[in-house]
C-alpha cells in the first residue's frame, strides 16, 4: 500500500563557518560559505512492503535520506514520493509514517503503556481500542508485563521493543528505523535482529531500515543501498551486492574479514589478458577480453580483489606462499594473516576444514584460489570491470 | 613503609582539603551561622539598642512582635507577594522560553533581551522602576496617558512592587528554563513530530513534564526570595504613610533593626519569615514526588 520514490533526492547542508580568535584577539572576522551535500541525487523505487536497508559508513547520508523521508529534514532538490504523492513540502505527521531512533526516544515521564497509546490518543477516541491495539503491539514485542514500568526500569533491548512498539501501534504506511539495534550489546543485537525479521511478517508496512552493520543489512534487507559520502554506490538485493559488489567500496564494505585488494595490471597476452600477482603470470578469462580490450594502454592497471573465504590453504600444495604473521581463531574459523612480498593477504578457513595446517607465526604456508572467484576493478575509478556488463 | 607513606600522603591530603574549605567555612561561619544564632539568641532574649543581650526574655518579644498594628500586614503583603509572584513569573518566564526554544537566526538577541534583567541590581532596578512609575514623569503614565501615582497610592503600590519583583527575577529564571528545554532529547521531541503530536499536547504533555526538575527548583528559590523581599519597600517606598500598604516581614525587619534598633522585634521576624520559608520548602519538596520527574 505504500511504495516510496526518491527523484535525486538531494540535501545540502549550508554552512557559514565563521573563524574568529575569540572577542578580543582577533577582530577579522572570516567567513567561508561551504556547502556540504550530505546526500547527492538519491534515486530509488521502494515497493509496497519492501524491507531496504541503507548501509554505509557513518557520514555517509544515509540517515539523512531516512530523516528527508521521515520528514524531519528538508529536501533541497529532487522529489520524494509517497504513494505516488509528492511530499517534499508536506508535514511529517501528515505523512503517516512511523519511525523507531537509535536512542529509543521514548518519553521517559510516560509509562510503557502510555509512550505507545500517546500517539494514538488523539485518533481513536474509544479507550477499549487503545488499549486493545497496545496490548496487540505489546503482545507481538513480548512487552505485556512492563506495560505499567517506566522507560528508566527497562533494559536496552526491553527500551528498543516499546519505541518499535509505539511504532506499531500506528499501523503506518512506512516504517522508519534509524540504527534501531546499534545501542544494544552484540548478543541482544542478534537476537533483536532475528525478532525483527519475524515481526516485519506481521507487519504490513514499507521499511527503511538505516544501518552500518553489514550483517544487519545482509539479513534483514529485501535490498540493500550501499552509500557513500552521499551517494548511491550500489542498489540490489543482498547476494547481489556480496556476490557482484559494483565497486572496490561496496567489495570492501561488504564482507568480514574484508576482501583482499592488490593492485596489478593486466596485459595482452596471445589471446587474451594475463595479470602477475606475486611473480606468477595468470591468464584472465575470456569474460575479460572484450572489456579490457576497449583499453588502450599495454598495461591496464587495475586491482584485484579475492574474498578471504575463497583462499584455500594447504600444507604443501598452492599456487602462492606467504608467512604467517598471525592467526585469529573465532572458534568456528580461523583469520590467517599472511606476509607475500611485502603484501597482506588474509584468509578465511573454516575450522572443520582445516587441514594439517599450522597457523603458528613466521611459518610459511602454501594458498591458491580459482581466478574465477576473483573481482577486477579499475584502479582508478575503482569499479568492477564485470559489473553491469552481463547484462548487456 | 609504604604503609606510613601512604597515611603521609592521605593526611597531606587532609589538609590541602582543610586549607582549601577554610575561607568559605569562615565566610559562612561570620555570616551566615553566626547570625543565625545570634537572631534566635536575640529573639528569646532582652536586647539593648546597643545590640547587648541583657537577659533572657522568654517568649516576651514575640507576643510584643505578634501583637503590634503593622505585624499581620506585613505577613499579609509578604504572602501576598508570594502568592502572585512566583505563578507570574513562572508563567512569563515559561511562555518566554517555549517561544524562543527553538534556535532562530535573532535568538542570540532576543535571549538577551530577556536576560537582560539578570545584569542589573536591585537597588538600580527599584529606582529605574521609580521613575518609570512617576507619577508626572514616568514612562508608563506618558504611555498610557495617565497621571497615576503607581507607588503613591496605597492601592497600587503593592502591585507595582510585585511587577518589580517579577521583572527582576525574569533573566534568571527564563535562562534556566530555555537551557532546560534545549537539553531535553532532540530525538524525544522528533518522535513528537513523526507522531504528528499536537502542539499543545507537546508543550503540556511532553515538555513540560520533561523540565519539571527545573520549574521546581525555580518554585523553590523564588519561594524563598520572595519570603524576603523587602528591597523595593525600603529603596522605593521608604517611610512615609503609604508604606504601611507595602511593608513585608523583611522591611519590617530592616526597620526595627536598623532604624530603631529594636532588635529583638527584628529577631522575631526573621525567624518567623525564616519558619515560613522552611515550612513552605517541606510542603514543596512533599508535592515534588508526585509531579516532579527526575530523568534516570
Amino acid at each position: 500500500m505504500a511504495s516510496i520514490t526518491l527523484k535525486n533526492v538531494t540535501k545540502i547542508y549550508r554552512s557559514t563557518e565563521k573563524e574568529r580568535g575569540g572577542l578580543f584577539r582577533n577582530k577579522k572576522v572570516s567567513e567561508k560559505k561551504r556547502d556540504v551535500i550530505a546526500v547527492k541525487d538519491f534515486s530509488m523505487e521502494i515497493e509496497d512492503k519492501e524491507f531496504v536497508v541503507l548501509l554505509g559508513p557513518s557520514g555517509c547520508g544515509k540517515s539523512t535520506t531516512l530523516r528527508m523521508i521521515a520528514g524531519l529534514e528538508e529536501i533541497d532538490g529532487g522529489e520524494l514520493y509517497i504513494d505516488d504523492v509528492l511530499v517534499n513540502d508536506m508535514e511529517s505527521k501528515d505523512r503517516d509514517v512511523a519511525m523507531v531512533f537509535q536512542n529509543y526516544a521514548l518519553y521517559p515521564h510516560m509509562s510503557v503503556f502510555d509512550n505507545m497509546a500517546f500517539a494514538i490518543r488523539k485518533r481513536i477516541s474509544d479507550k477499549k481500542e487503545v488499549e486493545r491495539k497496545v496490548r496487540e503491539a505489546a503482545e507481538i514485542l513480548g512487552i505485556t508485563e512492563y506495560l505499567n514500568r517506566k522507560p528508566r526500569e527497562l533494559s536496552g533491548g526491553q527500551r528498543q521493543r516499546v519505541a518499535i512498539g509505539r511504532a506499531i501501534v500506528r499501523n503506518p504506511k512506512v516504517m522508519l528505523m534509524d540504527e534501531p539495534l546499534s545501542n544494544l550489546d552484540a548478543k541482544l543485537r542478534n537476537q533483536m535482529r532475528s525478532e525483527l525479521l519475524k515481526l516485519r511478517k506481521r507487519i504490513d508496512a514499507t521499511f527503511v531500515y538505516v544501518t552500518h552493520d553489514q550483517t544487519e543489512a545482509m539479513t534483514l534487507g529485501d535490498r540493500v543501498v550501499v552509500m557513500k559520502d552521499g551517494e548511491v554506490m550500489q542498489i540490489g538485493k543482498p547476494d547481489e551486492i556480496y556476490s557482484n559488489p559494483a565497486s572496490v567500496f561496496v567489495a570492501t564494505f561488504i564482507g568480514n574479514p574484508q576482501m583482499n585488494i592488490f593492485p596489478i595490471s593486466a596485459y595482452r597476452k596471445g589471446e587474451g589478458y594475463s595479470i602477475n600477482l606475486f611473480g606468477k603470470e595468470l591468464a584472465l578469462g575470456m569474460e575479460y577480453s572484450s572489456v579490457l580490450s576497449k583499453r588502450k594502454e599495454s598495461f591496464i592497471p587495475l586491482k584485484l580483489g579475492i574474498r578471504p573465504e575463497y583462499i584455500t590453504l594447504d600444507k604443501e600444495n598452492g599456487l602462492f606462499s606467504g608467512e604467517v604473521s598471525i592467526a585469529e581463531h573465532t572458534g568456528n574459523s580461523v583469520i590467517v594473516h599472511m606476509n607475500v612480498n611485502g603484501n597482506e593477504v588474509v584468509a578465511l578457513e573454516e575450522e572443520r576444514n582445516r587441514r594439517e595446517v599450522d597457523y603458528a607465526p613466521d611459518s610459511i604456508l602454501n594458498f591458491s584460489f580459482s581466478l574465477s572467484d576473483v573481482y577486477l576493478f579499475d584502479a582508478e575509478s575503482g569499479r568492477n570491470i564485470l559489473y553491469g556488463v552481463d547484462n548487456e | 613503609m609504604s604503609k606510613s607513606g601512604k597515611s603521609i600522603k592521605k593526611r597531606r591530603e587532609n589538609r590541602r582539603v582543610f586549607f582549601l574549605l577554610l575561607p568559605i567555612t569562615l565566610f559562612a561561619i561570620a555570616f551566615v551561622y553566626f547570625p543565625f544564632l545570634r537572631t534566635i539568641v536575640n529573639a528569646f532574649s532582652l536586647v539593648n539598642s546597643k545590640g547587648e543581650v541583657k537577659g533572657f526574655a522568654g517568649l516576651d518579644n514575640f507576643i510584643y512582635t505578634y501583637g503590634r498594628k503593622d505585624f499581620l500586614p506585613a505577613l499579609k503583603h509578604t504572602l501576598v507577594i508570594a502568592l502572585f509572584n512566583v505563578p507570574i513569573t513562572l508563567f512569563i518566564t515559561l511562555t518566554l522560553a517555549l517561544l524562543s526554544e527553538k534556535r532562530r537566526k535573532l535568538s542570540a538577541v532576543y535571549e538577551t533581551m530577556f536576560t537582560l534583567p539578570m545584569s542589573v541590581s536591585m537597588s538600580a532596578a527599584c529606582m529605574i522602576f521609580k521613575s518609570m512609575f512617576s507619577p508626572s514623569v514616568g514612562f508608563i503614565n506618558y504611555f498610557f496617558s495617565l497621571k497615576f501615582g503607581w507607588f503613591e497610592s496605597s492601592d497600587t503600590a503593592l502591585l507595582s512592587c510585585i511587577i518589580l519583583t517579577v521583572w527582576m527575577g525574569i533573566g534568571f529564571d527564563y535562562l534556566l528554563l530555555l537551557s532546560a528545554l534545549r537539553g531535553i532529547p532532540k530525538s524525544v521531541m522528533e518522535a513528537t513530530k513523526v507522531d504528528g503530536i499536537s502542539l499543545m499536547r507537546r508543550i503540556f504533555l511532553v515538555e513540560i513534564p520533561l523540565i519539571s526538575p527545573t520549574i521546581f527548583y525555580i518554585f523553590c528559590t523564588n519561594l524563598v526570595l520572595c519570603m524576603m523581599t523587602s528591597a523595593p519597600m525600603i529603596i522605593i517606598m521608604g517611610v512615609r504613610a503609604e508604606s504601611a500598604s507595602t511593608n513585608t516581614l523583611m522591611s519590617m525587619m530592616y526597620q526595627s533593626g536598623f532604624s530603631s534598633s529594636d532588635y529583638g522585634l527584628a529577631a522575631v521576624l526573621s525567624l518567623t519569615a525564616f519558619v515560613l520559608t522552611l515550612l513552605f520548602t517541606i510542603l514543596s519538596f512533599v508535592t515534588e514526588r508526585r509531579r516532579v520527574h527526575y530523568e534516570a
